[in-house]
């Protein structure tokens, strides 16, 4: 067909593929330019670019802020806005060594307000779901909010995922939580068989001295404690007595009646292996069982304790394990296992040996 | 202290409120701590924001409530014959603050829900108060009232505590707890639309009047040689206090000192004739409540809590103002 | 409208409660209008429950009382306390108000409940306090006053009601001699204007040297009644007080002594 003569239709088509190439491209940009992130609380937050400044806050902000510094591109954009040190010590250690210049401590309630969170101008604020209020406020700044609970293993692998969209960084969150789904597997599958009659009667306690008075308490069924104890092959034998919201105070008596096989005592104040020394030399303590037959342990930590919702708890739980189950868990190397986790951080072995092993005083072989 | 009367007080502290309040816009953590710019609030749309939606509500709510908590104050220590009264003495707020907890925590807690509870169970505070000091044998009446409203006071605290260990840890608790403590900091203006149908027609009572709780502080022999109705009239004043205290104890929590500070300074400003106290102690309150709402949420970059900061300063002044005033006549 | 007797009562019983014995018995009294009048009797005989039935505080059992011609009930509270104005016989007063504004207290009669007081009300209340002589001190505190001051500032807080009928429980019992004449004058005073003054006293010297009318009240009923020369006697009073009386004159005064 002659060049001329076909000149109309071939412009039509030209046109057509060129409206049809730009709507398919519009289409692709948009998609590619709205994030839609589902938070913990199953609210909907829409980020028209990936956030740049992200502020954490409100209660528990460290087990936030531990969990945003497993993303090395966070790192440096993060502020935290961290409890006092009454909540645990060397949390804001912690948080220099990975987060530099990103830690503000406040005193008093321990949650910044909201106005000051405004002064950080943050792109996205990280919450736990329990900071709800704090959160309806900043909304009310159109603040965009994204709740996060991290609260049971569970949890871990859903608010990792959040994580990843919010940080724009998908491919580390499947990288982390398939070390944390793998880890938690290789210790559930090998407990997972054992029968009920011969998983140890396990009690956790909390040692607490405030004044001079010493009280040992049991956390509630729902914490991430119990489901430690559990995952690790015990049974958790306190577990109906407890109630919940909050730790649960519990006398030597009641111990006794629970007649443990292991005990494991954590304490967030003092180290846990100068409760168990403290314990295990009172006459009353070395009438039970679990003491005579030197199954009272002190539950490690290093910038804080390891049984807590914190990115440590998988060490907890190998830990755990290796004290219900020695057997079974001949292989686990701790010392290995705490490298490698604080490879995820970034952290060289030079630098895990000078600065996080000299802070388990806890045994942990 | 000395014996300072002030012409027209009221004109005095309507100026000073509103001087205050202006003021209190300009104080924040944002964008740096203690003062904001004020150019800001033409150029920064979000600074407009954060005034609009964060502080206005705040320094509105923080006048309201302190002019509810010194006005129930101001009426309940002349219908007493008790200056040592206050609402959170008397069972008031820490009634208001069970009968909401128990809407939160058992009935779903709608907002409309909360209020009726809280006035309800703020009543009954006042009641068992009053019922309990009838039947002492111990000590005068003012002694009897106080000893009674703390036990009243003491019982409902506590069954907030034990509504605590019930609560759903995760969505109820942190209401109570917050409860406890008092604040503003997370007031909307929904909730001052709430508080303002109950707080304004009750402060309009109270100072309509304001001359007849002159009266009703004397006898009730003379009250009634007078023509007086005490006890109607009583009641319908104790009633405004306590629908007053319960609407901004459901919106701020348990806020103490203010009810009962602000009364006697109030007297001591403006003379002790109801006609110049009691709208001098709203107004004081007003101002005295801003004041500790502007430290709570700019001394530090955490927000104290609004009850401890009434507390503190409250007991202060009026260690002072008692040790001044022991010098006087009496 | 000026009855002769302001205030009658006829076969007046009261008892304080169902199973108690009656504290007045079939009362019977007429009261002239602007007369100075004491009620006399020992302590427990019934003046004060007579007072107070007065005022319109307690209802009695049975019989009638007439207040310048009606019963009480037909009045409403308001408008028979600016009739009846009652000093009690001590006040505590729990804040330290200024003595105008106490006085001024006593014209709530005039004023609603929500109601100010205006300036004809603080004319009222100045003209009270010139009565009792305290004008001078009307920017005192109360608490601040003399047991005889505070007399007079309780009668002037009665006076701003405007009575025409001005109850007195015990005026001088606890005053000095000096106070106890500057009471006698004020009550003087009111009578000259035809304010019906009526007191109780158990004193009868007071009422010899104040009253022109006197009630001789012994065990909830009326002894006598009438003019001070002819019930101011010692027959009767013996019989009235239980124990010898001698009524002794001298220089037109009356001096009772035991």
């Amino acid at each position: 067909m002659p060049w001329c003569r076909a000149w109309p239709e071939r412009a039509m088509n030209i046109v057509k593929m060129m409206t049809i190439g730009f709507a398919v491209l519009l289409a692709a940009s948009a998609e590619a330019a709205d994030i839609a992130v589902k938070d913990a609380l199953g609210r909907e937050v829409r980020f028209v670019e990936p956030p740049a400044r992200i502020v954490i806050a409100g209660k528990a902000s460290f087990m936030i802020a531990d969990a945003v510094s497993l993303f090395p591109g966070a790192r440096a954009r993060t502020t935290v806005f961290a409890a006092g040190a009454a909540s645990r010590q060397g949390a804001d250690d912690f948080l220099e060594l990975v987060m530099p210049g990103g830690a503000a401590s406040t005193p008093m309630n321990g949650d910044a307000g909201a106005e000051q969170i405004a002064a950080a101008k943050p792109d996205v604020v990280l919450l736990k779901s329990s900071s709800r209020r704090l959160g309806d406020v900043l909304e009310r700044l159109h603040i965009p909010v994204v709740y996060l609970d991290f609260e049971t293993t569970a949890q871990y692998s859903r608010d990792l995922a959040i994580l990843g969209r919010v940080l724009n960084d998908e491919e580390r969150a499947r990288l982390l939580m398939t070390y944390y789904d793998g880890l938690r597997s290789s210790v559930s599958d090998r407990t997972a068989s054992i029968p009920a009659t011969k998983k140890p009667r396990t009690l956790l306690l909390q040692y607490s001295e405030r004044g001079g008075v010493i009280a040992f308490s049991v956390p509630p069924p729902e914490w991430i404690q119990t489901e430690l104890v559990e995952l690790a092959g015990g049974t958790p034998i306190w577990k109906d007595a407890a109630q919940h919201g909050g730790w649960t105070i519990v006398n030597l008596e009641q111990i006794a009646a629970w007649d443990p096989d292991v005990v494991l005592v954590v304490s967030y104040s003092a180290a846990a292996e100068k409760a168990v020394a403290a314990i295990t030399a009172d006459a009353a303590w070395q009438a039970l069982r679990a003491a005579r037959e030197k199954r009272v342990f002190a539950f490690p930590g290093d910038f804080c304790s390891w049984d807590q919702p914190d990115t440590r708890w998988i060490l907890g739980l190998l830990w755990t394990a290796t004290r219900l189950h020695p057997e079974r868990f001949k292989d686990t190397d701790l010392t290995r296992e705490i490298a490698r986790f604080y490879s995820l951080y970034g952290l060289d072995e030079a630098t895990v040996q000078s600065r996080v092993i000299p802070l388990i005083r806890e045994n942990i072989r | 202290m000395s014996r300072i009367t002030l012409k027209h007080p009221q004109i005095w502290l309507i100026a000073a409120l509103i001087l205050f309040a202006l003021l209190s816009v300009l104080l924040g953590r944002f964008p740096a701590p203690y003062w904001m710019p004020a150019h800001l609030l033409r150029d920064d749309p979000f600074a407009q924001q954060l005034v609009l939606n964060l502080r206005l509500p705040r320094i509105l709510a923080a006048i309201l409530l302190g002019m509810a908590l010194a006005g129930s104050g101001a009426v309940m220590q002349m219908i007493f014959r008790n200056p040592l009264v206050e609402p959170g003495f008397l069972g008031v707020s820490q009634g208001a603050a069970l009968g909401a907890g128990i809407a939160i925590v058992f009935f779903g807690g709608s907002p409309l829900l909360i209020q009726g509870s809280a006035a309800l169970c703020a009543f009954l505070g006042l009641l068992l108060s009053y019922s309990l000091a009838r039947r002492l044998h111990y000590g005068g009446w003012i002694l009897r009232l106080v000893l009674a409203g703390l036990a009243v006071s003491a019982i409902f605290s506590s069954g907030l505590g034990l509504l605590k260990s019930v609560a759903d840890p995760l969505r109820q608790l942190p209401e109570i707890t917050f409860w406890l403590l008092g604040g503003l900091w997370a007031v909307t203006w929904t909730d001052l639309a709430r508080m303002l149908p109950v707080v304004l027609p009750a402060l309009a009572v109270v100072w309509l009047m304001r001359w007849r709780v002159s009266l009703l502080s004397l006898s009730d022999e003379t009250a009634f040689s007078l023509g007086v109705a005490a006890g109607r009239e009583r009641a319908l004043l104790l009633a405004a206090a306590v629908a007053a205290t319960s609407a901004v104890v459901a919106v701020a929590g348990v806020v103490g000192w203010v009810g009962l500070l602000v009364p006697h300074v109030a007297r001591r400003w403006a003379g002790t004739d109801a006609r110049k106290s009691i709208p001098a102690s709203m107004l004081l309150g007003g101002i005295f409540t801003l004041l500790c709402d502007d430290l709570a949420r700019t001394l530090t970059a955490g927000e104290i809590p609004l009850g401890i900061l009434t507390a503190l300063l409250g007991s202060t002044l009026f260690m002072a103002l008692m040790i001044r005033h022991k010098g006087a006549q009496r | 409208m000026n009855p002769p007797s302001i205030i009658s009562l006829s076969g007046l019983d009261f008892k304080y409660a169902a199973n108690q014995p009656l504290v007045l018995r079939g009362l019977s009294l007429d009261i002239p209008t602007g007369s100075l009048t004491a009620i006399l009797g020992p302590n427990g005989g019934g003046k004060t429950t007579l007072l107070h039935i007065l005022l319109g505080l307690l209802s009695p059992e049975a019989g009638t009382l007439h207040i310048a011609g009606r019963a009480p009930a037909e009045y409403s509270r308001r408008e028979l306390s600016r009739i009846i104005g009652l000093v009690p016989q001590n006040e505590h007063i729990p804040f330290d108000f200024s003595l105008l504004d106490y006085v001024l207290l006593g014209r709530a009669p005039y004023l609603g409940a929500l109601e100010q007081p205006g300036d004809q009300d603080q004319v009222c209340a100045l003209k009270a306090l010139e009565t009792a002589g305290l004008a001078a001190m009307c920017h005192r505190p109360v608490t601040t006053l003399s047991g005889g001051e505070r007399q007079l500032a309780m009668i002037a807080r009665a006076l701003a009601q405007s009575p025409r009928i001005l109850l007195l429980d015990e005026p001088t019992s606890h005053l000095d001699l000096a106070n106890r004449r500057a009471v006698h004058d004020v009550l003087r005073r009111l009578a000259d204007e035809g304010v019906t003054v009526i007191f109780s006293s158990h004193d009868p010297n007071l009422a010899a040297s104040t009253a022109n009318h006197v009630v001789l009240l012994r065990s909830g009923m009326v002894l006598a009644a009438g003019p001070a020369e002819a019930v101011l006697t010692a027959e009767l009073l013996t019989t009235t007080y239980g124990l010898p009386v001698q009524v002794i004159t001298c220089d037109a005064h009356r001096v009772i002594v035991s």
